[in-house]
């Protein structure tokens, strides 16, 4: 680590502004948390801003006060924060959703990363006829404009690069792809694995996992790829981490005849998801779309193969570490399923691929990219 | 997308010459300007010409051999899901130098078989494996016949090539005409396949392959795919099917636009390219291009005000290409890309639709197959109206008044308003008491029987019973009116007439046309959807109005069907076909075809009369012209 550490001419000062009530949001608490500290690992020195809440706890526990701390806490609050702190080097605003603060700050020094343009994405009709809130899509639209004046952004993927350049006509010059890195550490674990099959009364079963929870991940399409399995005799179970089903994937599954095989286990403990991923044969993601696209990564990196869509970011991101198919060809995603459970040479190459592929999302790796990039705006400001 | 060609000799001691190969490959240089390569070894020899659109890098240059040199392959044409396939191999440790899908076709071969390999793949192609070990040659075609691909035999030598051009330089001379076709020609206006209108030159049926001892020249064919309807879910609304039929479009179209150049559009006005645009620009970082032809005189009908208003809703950057209405224009450069004579008028605007899409891109999707896919031609409605009337049918009590309407006048086909109603009345009631594949064939009839026989003399035409086989076997597989009527439209006037001149007269200008709605899926989706869904009195396709009125204007979706319609019986007429005229009546026809020059002049003269004859005038046209150039 200490090899790679960039000897910059001054010691580059950075400034990192987190979200606004980041609790809610735990994976940007997270990419700021473990940006930080390989960043300082790499001689930068970093400053978090972390805005207190403008309501305490007992205010936001009513729903008027909840709303306006949400929006005028974002947009009028934070901003006033902003422009009382010491000056840096560089900004860094971690999540496009907080893009209104580079109003606030010099923008030849301001960096932000974009993670994804979904709603801007759903609107433009590619996910064919999704229904978007005028004010949520309003709203979004101004931040992503803002874009547009900051020295760089970061995107976390090729997709969302080619989505800033279409939706939010943000200069290709001026965007940067760095994956980031893995936010919680994942591995293989057979004890786990054991330990998950028998908590969760799969022992001796072939299961298929699948997480994740907007509508984007097709967990219809996963109900109906298992379907297609048994169909075909595969003798398959279907593990579901995250939301419950809604009563209407529950009523799709009795249609399809599956649901005596799925196991909804809901919303999972961080300490358990690791254990979810090893106990699984396969990670099935079928999803519609993804600027970036965290499971199949974290099921790679528990050994775990994976079978997902060629959608959006997902097949930059698992690169040949994975089997891919249009979210739409159910088929040709059952063929690969099946595939893995029945072929061990298959399976063992894409686990072997997979924990390779996975360990190189490190932090370390995206820290140094990051820091290249402060140091090229530094020098341009 | 390429144009490729090889030859396989089997007699002892026979070998090629490598300038042999080259000289075929080199007849196809406008079909692929990027590239050209050959492979050339004893008595066989494969080449190609590359149109690159997948991987613009070296990687991708063809023949590409595998890594064990074993299998060697020539490729045309577009997988537009190798990578999910490339998928499965990488995993499996295969690795790969560049991004074609041509490469992924290679090491799929040499890994899972070439049986297994297509069932795997999905896309438009004609393609050559060279397998040194089992000592065989394999020649597949896509199952709809999007890409050509032709066999000369005779001699032992088979020679293959995208285009008949380049037989003449495969060491056994020019082919010669056909005179066999012409029959067919006059009644349909193509030539069916299997047979060209060239002598032992045939077309590789689509959806097989053929396998090519090397050393004894014994062949075998397989059929490797037949399109069959999709086993749709029971119990869908018609709110299901449009969800279905949305996400299958989606689909197909997002596929079909994987590509390392820009993609363009051909943009007619119509349902069929309009949903093509409008889904695949969400899906692209800019707009597409757009392209449309029509008419520069004020006043005349045709699409391009309605393309107009489609490109604008989606900000595609719009070219109107205009054309001359005064004028038919010189043919034969046009039957020279086509080789075999079409009697479709349609070929012009089309030319010069490719030639002004080629200057701003090399690969544009095109509608071509919506209206086979999805039901989309008015003969589907009659179709379905003659069989409920029919003898057997469930309105059959009903079928004796089409005796009375079939007596109505033969109004022209230019008519408008009531006359153009009884035109269609009188046509269709004449047509319901005849054998299904009569009453099919009778839509597309450009010279009656009698007209036949008094320009050629007694000719041996093989289009009814090949009609009628296609009926048979849609019928024994259980398939409803419409859908045997899809059958049979996707085996003959798609395959020998629209598929032949968007390839040939695209590729003549070194353009890839795509044609998503010929994705086996969608058309398998197509094929299954429930007659409603297909034929509706208020326009055909009812489930593509329906999505595209998301997006577009009423005027643009509610619109009925309409073809480009070219002032051919008012060009024929014209003093500028004069010299036309003359030839037609005492040149390649008479002398090459032995037409009899008192009957063609005599249906020049009933054109001239007032007869509205401008079909059978562009018939005769065509076919005079590839005479003078082939026979």
């Amino acid at each position: 680590m200490t090899e790679s550490r960039h000897h910059w001419a001054a010691p580059l000062r950075v400034c990192l502004l987190h979200n606004y009530r980041e609790s809610e949001q735990i994976s940007m608490k997270l990419y700021a948390e473990r940006l930080g500290a390989s960043l300082t690992e790499e001689g930068l020195t970093v400053r978090h801003l972390l805005p207190p809440t403008m309501l305490s706890s007992q205010g936001r526990s009513f729903w008027a006060g909840k709303k306006l701390d949400s929006y005028a806490g974002r947009f009028l609050y934070y901003p006033h924060a902003v422009r009382s702190m010491p000056p840096s080097d560089v900004y860094h605003i971690v999540d496009h959703g907080h893009a209104h603060l580079l109003r606030s700050l010099d923008p030849r020094r301001t960096v932000i990363t974009c993670h994804d343009l979904m709603l801007l994405v759903l609107a433009s009709g590619r996910l064919g006829r999704r229904l978007v809130s005028g004010v949520a899509l309003e709203v979004f639209r101004q931040l992503a404009g803002t874009l547009r004046g900051a020295a760089a952004v970061i995107a976390d993927s090729a997709q969302t690069r080619r989505d800033l350049v279409q939706f939010a006509d943000v200069d290709p010059a001026r965007i940067e792809v760095i994956f980031p890195g893995m936010n919680q550490p994942f591995a293989r674990d057979p004890a786990a694995r054991d330990e998950g099959r028998r908590r969760w009364g799969l022992e001796g079963c072939r299961v298929v996992l699948q997480v994740g929870n907007a509508f984007y991940k097709n967990l219809e399409g996963s109900l109906r790829i298992i379907a297609r399995l048994r169909r075909r005799g595969v003798d398959v179970h279907f593990l579901r981490g995250g939301l419950r089903l809604t009563p209407e994937q529950r009523q799709l599954a009795t249609g399809l005849g599956i649901a005596d095989f799925v196991r909804d286990l809901g919303p999972l403990p961080d300490r358990e998801l690791s254990m979810l991923y090893n106990a699984a044969d396969v990670l099935l993601y079928p999803s519609l779309y993804e600027g970036f696209g965290w499971p199949p990564l974290e099921a790679m990196a528990c050994g775990t193969p994976v079978v997902c869509s060629r959608a959006g970011s997902l097949a930059e991101v698992v690169g040949p570490a994975a089997l891919t198919a249009d979210p739409e060809d159910e088929e040709r995603l059952a063929d690969h399923v099946a595939a893995v459970l029945s072929d061990v040479g298959l399976a063992a190459g894409l686990r072997e691929h997979g924990l390779r592929h996975a360990a190189t999302f490190a932090w370390s790796r995206a820290a140094r990219e990051v820091a290249g990039l402060y140091q090229r705006v530094r020098e341009s400001a | 997308m390429c144009g490729i060609a090889g030859i396989v000799r089997w007699r002892s001691g026979e070998t090629i010459d490598p300038a042999t190969i080259r000289g075929m490959v080199d007849s196809l240089a406008h079909r692929g300007p990027d590239d050209v390569g050959i492979v050339c070894e004893g008595g066989v020899a494969m080449g190609m010409r590359r149109l690159a659109i997948q991987d613009l890098s070296p990687a991708g240059h063809q023949p590409m051999t595998s890594d064990d040199g074993n299998i060697t392959v020539v490729f045309n044409g577009e997988l537009y899901d190798h990578l999910d396939l490339r998928s499965r191999l990488l995993a499996t440790g295969q690795r790969f130098r560049g991004t074609s899908d041509t490469e992924t076709l290679l090491h799929g071969v040499a890994r899972l078989g070439l049986d297994a390999l297509l069932g795997q793949v999905s896309g438009m192609y004609a393609f050559a494996v060279l397998d040194r070990r089992r000592r065989r040659l394999s020649l597949v075609r896509d199952g709809f016949g999007v890409k050509p691909l032709y066999l000369r035999r005779g001699q032992g030598q088979l020679a293959f090539a995208s285009e008949v051009r380049a037989f003449a330089h495969d060491g056994r001379g020019k082919p010669g005409a056909n005179p066999g076709f012409v029959a067919s020609y006059l009644h349909i206006g193509w030539v069916p396949s299997p047979q060209t209108a060239f002598a032992g030159v045939t077309k590789l049926t689509p959806g097989t392959i053929l396998e090519l001892d090397l050393d004894s020249g014994s062949e075998t064919t397989r059929e490797f795919y037949r399109v069959t309807p999709e086993v749709l879910r029971a119990g869908l609304d018609d709110d299901q099917l449009l969800e279905l039929f949305r996400e299958r479009l989606n689909w197909v179209v997002r596929r079909q636009l994987i590509s390392d150049v820009p993609v363009g559009m051909f943009l007619s006005g119509g349902l069929d390219s309009s949903s093509i645009l409008t889904v695949a620009t969400p899906h692209l970082a800019h707009a597409p291009r757009s392209f449309s032809v029509g008419f520069q005189a004020a006043g005349q009908r045709d699409e391009t005000e309605a393309a107009a208003v489609i490109a604008r809703s989606v900000g595609s950057p719009h070219t109107i290409l205009s054309l001359d209405p005064s004028t038919l224009g010189d043919l034969a450069p046009l039957q020279a890309a086509l080789e075999e004579p079409i009697a479709d008028s349609a070929i012009v605007p089309l030319w010069h639709l490719c030639k002004g899409t080629a200057a701003h891109v090399k690969v544009a999707l095109s509608g071509e197959g919506g209206d086979e896919a999805l039901g989309g031609y008015t003969r589907y409605f009659w179709g379905y109206a003659a069989a409920a009337l029919s003898p057997g049918g469930t309105l059959a009590a009903a079928g004796s008044l089409t005796r009375g309407l079939a007596a109505l006048p033969a109004f022209s086909p230019r008519s408008r308003g009531v006359l153009n109603l009884a035109r269609r009345v009188g046509k269709f009631a004449s047509t319901v008491r005849l054998p299904e594949a009569e009453r099919y064939l009778s839509w597309f009839q450009i010279f009656n029987r009698q007209d036949r026989t008094d320009l050629l003399g007694e000719a041996p035409d093989e289009v009814a019973p090949r009609v009628q086989q296609i009926y048979d076997r849609a019928r024994a597989d259980g398939l409803d009116v419409v859908q045997s009527m899809q059958m049979v439209d996707m085996s003959n006037m798609l395959l020998d007439n629209l598929l032949v001149k968007a390839d040939k007269l695209s590729m003549a200008q070194g353009l890839e046309v795509r044609v998503p709605l010929l994705d086996r899926k969608f058309v398998e989706l197509g094929l299954a959807l429930p007659i409603h869904a297909k034929i509706a009195l208020r326009g055909n396709k009812p489930l593509l109005r329906r999505l595209l009125a998301e997006r577009l204007p009423r005027s643009i979706t509610r619109q009925g069907k309409r073809g480009f319609e070219l002032p051919v019986d008012r060009w024929f007429r014209d003093s500028s076909t004069a010299l036309l005229r003359q030839r037609m009546s005492s040149g390649a026809l008479v002398r090459n075809l032995g037409f009899s020059a008192p009957a063609v002049q005599a249906v020049i003269d009933r054109h001239l009369g007032g007869a509205d004859l401008g079909r059978q005038m562009f018939a005769l046209a065509m076919l005079d012209i590839w005479a003078a150039q082939n026979a």
